[in-house]
């Protein structure tokens, strides 16, 4: 992972920049729309959004002490491939959660482990936390493979603690400290 | 929202988020050790059942707090998972365990 020449953060496949307004409605038609989709990622009840609206999650904010929005490319094209964060970035117990959602086209391809490696860069080396978690549905293979990949442990299942289209689901809570990413770094993992 | 419960022995306190309601206790130090916590957790968990209708509770606390753990499992808790590392307390960081109680698995008794 190195400094992309406009000061973003690259993976060997994908790299980091901030959201731009044209993001918006590719994000919002191809992961907001999808209803089921949403529900899985947002933890929260699905509305409608209308086109322009404020209230798309999709839409860039500036970040703050305790919230980086990113938006994920592909090097090779420079295409959109999704979307990336840290969120509830603690500044005195050190430690943030992340999260990406990928448009359905770029799914598969590996570019997750890619995102989570670069999005651990930004936490531990940009940000100095000492401590970073996944929050994910325990059948989201996808998300754990990925996580697991670049170092995560799993640490507990919280039970039925998710309201996914009509059920209850079980979230998997893995964690990662930074003395276990810099091993790994050290170890070219 | 949020319910405050003012006695003169115990103070409770629930906070009830948008999604997760997580209970906490907390007991003047002149009351610990007295058996209190187990009960305080079982009246939280039936004011979330009856009062609030909620599907699951859930219980943190630092990994080394023996007595609110003993308490949680007493009040019929699970356990759920052990984060590392989630609290800078004093010089040091420190876990945290999840505990974890569903609508069906409480006892009003």
């Amino acid at each position: 992972v190195e400094h992309g020449v406009n000061g973003g953060l690259r993976g060997e496949l994908i790299g980091l920049r901030a959201r731009h307004e044209e993001d918006v409605p590719i994000l919002d038609a191809e992961l907001h729309d999808d209803v089921a989709g949403d529900a899985k990622g947002s933890r929260r009840a699905w509305r409608p959004l209308s086109p322009g609206s404020k209230e798309s999650f999709n839409r860039p904010a500036e970040p703050n002490d305790a919230f980086a929005p990113f938006a994920v490319v592909e090097l090779a094209t420079d295409t959109l491939v999704g979307g990336a964060s840290m969120w509830s970035i603690d500044s005195h117990n050190r430690s943030a959660h992340l999260g990406i959602a990928l448009r359905p086209a770029c799914r598969g391809k590996g570019f997750g482990t890619d995102i989570v490696r670069v999005l651990c860069y930004y936490g531990f080396t940009v940000l100095g936390l000492h401590r970073l978690q996944v929050d994910t549905l325990s059948d989201n293979h996808a998300m754990i493979k990925a996580a697991e990949r670049v170092g995560f442990t799993r640490e507990g299942v919280i039970r039925e603690s998710v309201w996914v289209m009509g059920e209850f689901a079980d979230d998997l809570i893995l964690g990662l400290l930074a003395g276990e990413w810099s091993e790994q770094q050290h170890a070219g993992g | 929202m949020s319910g405050d419960l003012r006695g003169d022995l115990v103070r409770l306190r629930a906070r009830h988020d948008a999604d997760v309601s997580v209970l906490d206790t907390e007991l003047r130090p002149a009351f610990r050790g007295k058996g209190l916590a187990t009960d305080t957790v079982r009246v939280l968990c039936n004011y979330g059942r009856t009062v609030l209708g909620l599907h699951r509770i859930q219980l943190e606390t630092a990994a080394d707090n023996h007595p609110m753990t003993r308490a949680a499992e007493r009040a019929g808790c699970t356990k759920e998972g052990v984060l590392r590392d989630t609290g800078w307390v004093l010089g040091k960081f420190v876990g945290e365990a999840v505990f974890g109680i569903l609508a069906d698995e409480w006892s009003t008794a």
